[in-house]
């Protein structure tokens, strides 16, 4: 029974990928092996095995306006949609082989197997690249997995989530639009639905599995998403200040500078962006009188009151 | 529990181009690729060779043999070319390829970077590129190159950051101890440059390399001398968030050992005048100092 499904799967499969039309129904029960009984038995059979298709990634193509069925829907499987047709070289293979190997240990561990399987089918002989030592990696973190996998589908999902400080977790129904891993750290950006607004959730507070709540291709992801704009760590430093440096001093700020002018054999003058103006504040105080600040006033009245609090405690 | 026909059917679908790619394949490194049991490839073999395109005939079908453990393939029918990652697994594939472009030196970024755009591009139109940032975890890097050093008792050869000094100097160190405290991880070594014990944090190590030196054998009499200071500050300030574990609350405020006055004095400017260095009155000095000669310069 379950031989004879496989077969009728591996069938039915090689016959939508074979036809350079659509095939309506009715063609794939005459023509495909392994469809018998009676109507409805076949039509039932025929549902099923195209969800577990799909369910398998395989893309079926429905079209209804065929010009030979007119009432007919049909299907079929676009070669582009179901053959890896892209080139790769040597060297791009060996990279992707490579990088699949970081997923070794994971819960990616499958799919990054079955993957690599396929590109060694291409008939292509990987090239790896030479004399580069890859330290061991955990990339992966639980629950990365099923979001990753909503993510590509656009499904909506559901879980705990609990905030940093909050006893406990509260439900979120969200739209992922996308996912970024910092420092060890695996983070989520996705539109809130019951918040009505684009929050970041870090994965390790999930404290539920992840469970989906909508159908594939729920919402769309605007061409134009940035995750970078969402989390703060990621967001570029925006507070702007002016400042003069002394010569051979704040080789950070120097390597962060955006410009720097020379003043005098003394000093040169730098712009340079800070993540705040307390950053910006803290790092010229750290400076001491290596540093003045320009602008803007606001800073530099900052800088003057405290200077002047720290002379007066230190009497 | 038994695999589903589907998942079945898909390993299927995956052999035949496997099959041709690599002629002469033998049944049991098949197996081992596709993680099966020799008797369960035997199995989908059988049924694959039932396969075939409607029609059915000797044409139509796929044709294969299996002869002295050995696999051939002399029809594939349209299976020959590999299946293409699905949404989901390209998906996959750009974090991995991020997470190598991540690991790889600076020089080897852009290749990785131009084949993980090319993915992007080519399998996940409905995921934007910059849907995904991976940065790594450098830290964890740095720690598992000192643990190497540590077992090898070997040199550690450093680039290190300090905000204090106008330059980064590279330093040959041999590792005493290391001091994870919850906001950084400290690193007490054996500096060869400054032929005495010095502490380093971490964050600022830039470089890292072990070299095939063994450790200095260090007399810990040579210990690095520590100054006790006292600075009052809010509980809630950067300063006492930051070097919590080294801190004692006492009645004048925190006690604190340090290793160089120079950075403690730093660390109370920046606090912007809510912190107060109480002694040693050296420093204290120091502090009223800098701040009145940076004053100076606004007047």
């Amino acid at each position: 029974m379950s031989n004879a499904k496989t077969e009728r799967l591996v069938n039915l499969t090689m016959a939508l990928l074979g036809s350079k039309r659509f095939m309506s129904k009715t063609e794939i029960f005459r023509r495909v092996a392994g469809y018998s009984g009676n109507q409805e038995t076949k039509e039932r059979m025929f549902e099923r095995d195209k969800d577990d298709l799909r369910s398998l990634g395989i893309e079926i193509e429905v079209a209804s306006h065929d010009p030979l069925f007119e009432d007919e829907v049909g299907y079929r499987i676009r070669p582009e949609a179901f053959q890896i047709l892209e080139s790769f070289d040597p060297e791009e293979l060996g990279l992707i082989s490579l990088s699949l190997g970081l997923l070794r240990n994971d819960e990616f561990a499958t799919a990054a197997e079955s993957l690599n399987r396929r590109l060694n089918s291409l008939s292509i002989t990987p090239q790896m690249p030479e004399e580069l030592v890859i330290n061991e990696e955990r990339v992966s973190e639980s629950g990365l997995a099923e979001i990753l996998s909503a993510l590509s589908q656009r499904v909506t999902i559901a879980f705990n989530y609990r905030k940093l400080d909050a006893k406990r977790g509260s439900e979120r129904k969200v739209n992922p639009l996308g996912v970024s891993a910092w420092r060890g750290e695996w983070y989520l950006v996705a539109e809130d639905l019951e918040r009505d607004d684009i929050r970041a959730f870090k994965l390790s507070r999930i404290e539920s599995e992840v469970t989906r709540i909508s159908k594939a291709g729920a919402f769309e992801i605007p061409a134009d998403f940035d995750i970078k704009d969402y989390l703060v760590m990621l967001k570029p430093w925006e507070f702007s200040a002016t400042i003069q440096l002394r010569k051979s001093s704040g080789i950070g700020l120097r390597n962060r500078a955006y410009s720097i002018l020379e003043i005098d054999e003394e000093w040169d003058e730098l712009k340079v962006n800070f993540a705040s103006e307390t950053h910006a504040l803290r790092e010229s105080l750290w400076l001491g009188d290596d540093v003045k600040v320009i602008s803007p006033d606001s800073l530099v009245a900052k800088v003057v009151a405290s200077l002047e609090k720290i002379v007066a405690s230190h009497g | 529990m038994a695999e589903s026909a589907a998942a079945r059917a898909l390993r299927l679908i995956d052999l035949v181009p496997f099959l041709v790619s690599n002629p002469g394949v033998s049944v049991k490194e098949t197996a081992t690729v596709f993680k099966v049991t020799v008797p369960e490839l035997l199995k989908d073999l059988e049924i694959l060779f039932m396969c075939g395109l409607p029609g059915y005939t000797a044409l139509e079908l796929i044709d294969l043999s299996v002869e002295d453990g050995v696999i051939t393939i002399r029809e594939p029918q349209n299976l020959e070319v590999p299946r293409r990652f699905t949404e989901s697994e390209a998906l996959i594939l750009r974090v991995a390829l991020s997470a190598l472009e991540d690991l790889l030196p600076p020089d080897k970024k852009a290749s990785v970077g131009k084949l993980r755009a090319k993915v992007s591009k080519l399998f996940s139109s409905q995921i934007p590129e910059d849907a995904l940032f991976y940065q790594g975890d450098t830290s964890r890097e740095k720690m598992k190159m000192i643990s190497r050093a540590i077992e090898g008792r070997k040199k550690l050869e450093i680039l290190y950051f300090n905000p204090l000094k106008p330059d980064k100097s590279r330093r040959k160190i041999s590792v005493l101890r290391v001091k994870a405290e919850p906001k950084r991880t400290l690193i007490e070594a054996w500096c060869d440059s400054s032929r005495g014990i010095r502490t380093f944090n971490l964050a600022q190590i830039e470089e890292l390399e072990i070299k095939d030196e063994a450790i200095e054998e260090i007399d810990l009499q040579d210990k690095e001398e520590r100054i006790s200071a006292v600075v009052q500050a809010p509980a809630d300030s950067y300063f006492a968030i930051e070097n919590q574990a080294q801190l004692h609350q006492i009645a004048e405020g925190y006690e604190i050992e340090i290793f160089q006055p120079e950075w403690l004095v730093r660390k109370v400017l920046a606090e912007a005048g809510s912190a107060v260095l109480r002694s040693p009155s050296m420093m204290a000095t120091r502090v009223r100092e800098l701040a009145s000669r940076s004053l100076a310069l606004y007047q």
